[in-house]
């Protein structure tokens, strides 16, 4: 499954790393998408991934790492332009319907991947997600926000504390 | 060709997973604080921190986070108080009017808080209403008519506003001519002590020359009476005999713990350290007979006094002060603002406006207010708010109704999201 390196440097085609979720399931993907982790990125340069062996990463299961590197590949190119000063209005434009897209996910996936992104340090993608709960969140009461994001009811001492602190703020849940 | 190794190697600096379980309440405090930086407002940020325990304990147990939050999300302006002072009979409260297009959760606050304060209704006595003589961080300070009883109240927590009594009497003790007896100014812990229940009153009067002030503090509930200072070193404003007290303009100003006073002259100000409560007269920089000013912060903290001129053109002088202890205005950034108010106005308002006057200034808003031409009546008076940071009008508009004293209200943190405080600290430690 792995690509064998090109022997002598990075050359010829792109370099190839492997990446093996927490269920055991190795993607393959090139050394550039992966690196928009900075915790693969050191991984990397140290020359590690390639190969028959692979990183493992022990927090991210497959479901979740697919949508990740589905991510990287689409901004790799991008960020290999250092921020991209010279990207196209129309890449730019290509870039923010993905994201938009991408982001348009069942919850529990956008969980795992803000996880993952925060573990693997995926600036760009943590900062998405983070932006798209922001959203979801922005507008809506405490009892709005719990059923939006489908928290368990309350607890007697947590609804206890609740109660305390709506005679004061009041307005906070209104 | 490397990668000959059995075990691979695990990737380097691998952080540990932030939390177990799935779900928004499971979110660790690093992955929430980063949410929460996306909010748009403090008020939204609030609304959100009390969802759930874990999440008010995110905000209230990390000062770092607090301090990231504040740098890049400006105090929410909720509305204006007004008060027109002359009035009979006194109006039982200051009016207020809440900042138009703030976004769902501001007008949440304004909707469910107590901005029009009669909660202080069992307190009133029905004789007398209840005057504003400041507002700053959040809290509201109150007189009532019959100069006895103060408060201190925040509408967005009105149970837990504060009483206090109030004698001028000794005030004006010893004095010489007439007394004149100066609305009194709330003064807060700085934004980085972060505890709501501290605040000063500085409380000042005149004589005919002199100068004294009267402090109440929080902590102690008690007021201190400081000795008469002499001051006054200019000759009386033209028309007013000798003994005349009306060397001192009512209105008071403060910025960063310092206290100001403009000379009727509008030529000097009096300086009050509220730190060593010493007095010190300073020359303003611009005096212009077509000019106003307030003086207030700047978004990032600074004090600065804010002219407006008027030909539409309004100037930043921020404040520096010297190795000396000696503060000195510099000459800002000034900006023609005619072409903004054509574009908030619009062009019919515009045909009565002939100048701006400066209101006040908080928190890194100027509040302007529109000058008409004498001669059209019905002609509406306005009042926006300018950015000091863009130099921009915002798109909220009040109408000035009379010659009243304005209060912007600016919203605080609320002591369920500040960690340590009273009722609400959190009840075990680091979290």
């Amino acid at each position: 499954m792995a690509a064998p390196e090109s022997g002598d440097g990075n050359n010829g085609a792109a370099r190839m790393v492997t990446l093996i979720s927490s269920d055991n399931t190795r993607f393959e993907v090139e050394a550039a998408a992966a690196s928009l982790s900075q915790t693969l990125q050191l991984t990397i340069l140290d020359g590690g991934g390639g190969g028959g062996d692979g990183i493992p990463l022990p927090n991210v299961d497959s479901a979740t790492l697919s949508k990740v590197l589905e991510y990287c590949i689409k901004h790799a190119p991008a960020a290999a332009n250092g921020g991209a000063p010279n990207a196209t209005a129309v890449d730019r434009a290509e870039l923010e319907r993905f994201d938009n897209e991408f982001v348009n996910i069942d919850q529990s996936v956008l969980y795992s991947l803000i996880m993952a992104a925060h573990n693997l340090e995926i600036e760009g993608l943590q900062s998405l997600v983070a932006k798209k709960v922001a959203d979801m969140i922005k507008g809506k009461s405490p009892m709005e926000i719990r059923r939006t994001l489908g928290f368990p009811d309350p607890t007697p001492e947590e609804q206890a504390e609740m109660n305390a602190h709506m005679l004061e703020y009041g307005w906070a849940y209104e | 060709m490397t990668g000959e190794v059995s075990h691979p190697p695990p990737a380097k600096r691998q952080k540990k997973p932030s939390t177990t379980g799935s779900g928004a309440s499971s979110l660790g405090d690093d992955l929430l604080h980063e949410i929460f930086l996306r909010l748009p407002s403090l008020a939204t940020l609030v609304r959100a921190a009390h969802t759930c325990r874990s999440w008010r304990r995110a905000v209230a147990s990390c000062r770092a986070f607090r301090r990231r939050f504040r740098a890049t999300h400006p105090a929410p302006h909720l509305g204006l108080y007004s008060f027109q002072a002359s009035a009979a009979p006194p109006a039982a409260f200051p009016s207020f009017a809440p900042t138009r297009f703030a976004g769902k959760d501001q007008a949440a606050a304004v909707r469910g808080g107590d901005f029009f304060l009669t909660s202080l209704e069992e307190r009133s006595d029905g004789a007398h209403g209840w005057e504003i003589h400041d507002c700053h961080g959040g809290y509201v300070l109150l007189c009532n008519g019959d100069q006895k009883t103060m408060c201190v109240i925040n509408p967005l927590a009105p149970r837990s506003r504060r009483f206090f009594q109030f004698s001028y009497k000794d005030m004006i003790d010893g004095h010489r001519g007439i007394p004149v007896l100066h609305k009194a100014c709330l003064l807060l812990a700085s934004e980085e002590d972060e505890d709501p229940f501290s605040f000063r009153v500085v409380r000042i009067a005149n004589d005919e020359s002199r100068l004294r002030a009267k402090v109440f503090s929080s902590d102690t509930q008690e007021w201190s009476l400081y000795p008469w200072v002499h001051l006054r070193e200019e000759g009386p404003p033209a028309g007013s005999g000798p003994g005349s007290t009306s060397w001192l303009l009512r209105t008071n100003m403060q910025a960063n713990g310092f206290m100001y006073w403009i000379y009727t002259t509008q030529r000097r100000m009096v300086t009050l350290d509220t730190a060593t409560m010493s007095f010190s007269v300073d020359e303003l920089p611009i005096c212009r007979g077509d000019s106003t000013f307030s003086i207030g912060e700047t978004s990032n903290g600074e004090s600065c006094i804010l002219y407006a001129f008027n030909d539409f053109r309004v100037r930043v002088l921020p404040r520096e002060i010297n190795t000396d202890g000696v503060q000195k205005w510099l000459l800002g950034k000034s900006e023609q603002l005619e072409t903004e108010l054509h574009r908030v106005l619009g062009k019919q308002a515009m045909k009565y406006c002939y100048g701006l006057q400066v209101v006040a200034v908080r928190d890194g808003f100027a509040y302007l207010a529109t000058l008409n031409k004498l001669h059209c009546a019905g002609a509406k008076s306005w009042i926006l708010s300018l950015s000091l940071e863009t130099m921009k009008l915002q798109d909220t508009l009040f109408e000035r109704t009379s010659q009243s004293c304005f209060y912007p209200y600016v919203m605080s943190w609320p002591s369920t999201l500040l960690g340590n405080y009273g009722f609400f600290a959190l009840e075990y430690g680091n979290t």
